[in-house]
């Protein structure tokens, strides 16, 4: 009489596939990993490689280059006046910006003195030789959002975000 | 951005952040994994709905959310290929009492996960009572024992 093995396993081994889909993970892993990285770093937006400071003449625009749709985000812009402390300063921008966010709030909550023409123009009091105000915005679509930032007397500087969704 | 849009977009986020990460059941996850897994249902409404919390929105997002996977599984029944790339295969992690180290360390799991499905499972005590240890498909680890006396028929 002859011995007989047991059953093998009756399984479907696919290890050339299981090699490639380790392969696959190992580098969606590094892909999620560096998906943080960029994260944490700014690039979406809230980090040190997004916050911009735009010097041009007489003017400084600070934000965020990189945002989020939905997301609040915010633009300073401070003029460098030699107007008295309490005279007005104006700065434009365009209206076609403002119709691409939607606006939280201002900072002082009067800046914003309505439109010119194709311009949005906001107006603050001058303070020790400078001018400041914040807008609060969110974006309501994604890509490039550019706007050219014009103080009264001064040189133009140009702001340009990309937004994520 | 349109709930429809959304909602695949979220499915197709969520598909591969869990493929990339491996399988588990929910038999095997730890407390903390559960938490997480509600932290994260919690972060991906945030995104499917934004600030629109109306029944419609709600509707499109779940439709198309189960749509999808009905879809997956209706092209998984049909194609092989398609079914490994869903969910993958069955892997043997001990092969008559022998850990396969490397298959092992790849399913994510240790030694002692798969002594614990024996003991669950079987009852079994040792690694040397266990034939196979496979870690199915759906991320769970089946165990067949070694019958008492296997070996050679007369």
């Amino acid at each position: 009489m002859f011995g007989v093995p047991k059953d093998e396993l009756e399984i479907e081994r696919a290890d050339a596939f299981l090699q490639r889909e380790r392969t696959a993970q190992r580098i969606g892993t590094l892909f999620l990993l560096l998906f943080v990285i960029a994260g944490a770093a700014g690039l979406f937006g809230d980090g040190p490689l997004s916050h911009v400071s735009n010097a041009s003449q007489g003017m400084l625009l600070e934000y965020e280059r990189f945002g989020r749709a939905t997301d609040v985000t915010t633009l300073a812009v401070t003029v460098e006046t030699a107007a008295s402390d309490g005279n007005a300063v104006r700065v434009r921008m365009p209206r076609t910006f403002l119709s691409k966010v939607w606006v939280v709030e201002t900072r002082p909550q009067d800046a914003f003195r309505g439109f010119e023409g194709d311009a949005a123009v906001f107006q603050v009091d001058a303070a020790d030789g400078r001018a400041r105000f914040e807008l609060l915005y969110k974006p309501n679509r994604f890509g490039v959002l550019r706007a050219v930032v014009q103080p009264e007397n001064g040189t133009a500087s140009e702001l340009r975000q990309l937004i994520f969704f | 951005m349109n709930p429809v849009f959304r909602a695949v977009v979220v499915f197709a986020v969520l598909w591969t952040v869990f493929r990339i990460g491996g399988r588990r059941t929910l038999a095997e996850i730890t407390t903390f994994d559960f938490i997480l897994l509600l932290v994260i249902g919690d972060a991906a409404q945030n995104a499917l709905v934004g600030d629109d919390f109306s029944i419609t929105t709600s509707a499109m997002v779940i439709v198309t959310m189960i749509l999808l996977e009905l879809g997956l599984d209706r092209v998984a029944m049909r194609s092989k290929t398609f079914r490994r790339l869903l969910d993958s295969g069955p892997v043997i992690v001990v092969d008559n009492g022998k850990v396969l180290e490397r298959a092992l360390r790849q399913e994510g799991l240790n030694v002692d996960e798969v002594l614990a499905a024996a003991r669950e499972r079987q009852g079994l005590e040792r690694l040397d009572q266990i034939k196979y240890a496979i870690v199915e498909q759906h991320g769970g680890i089946s165990i067949i024992p070694k019958e008492k006396g296997s070996g050679i028929d007369p």
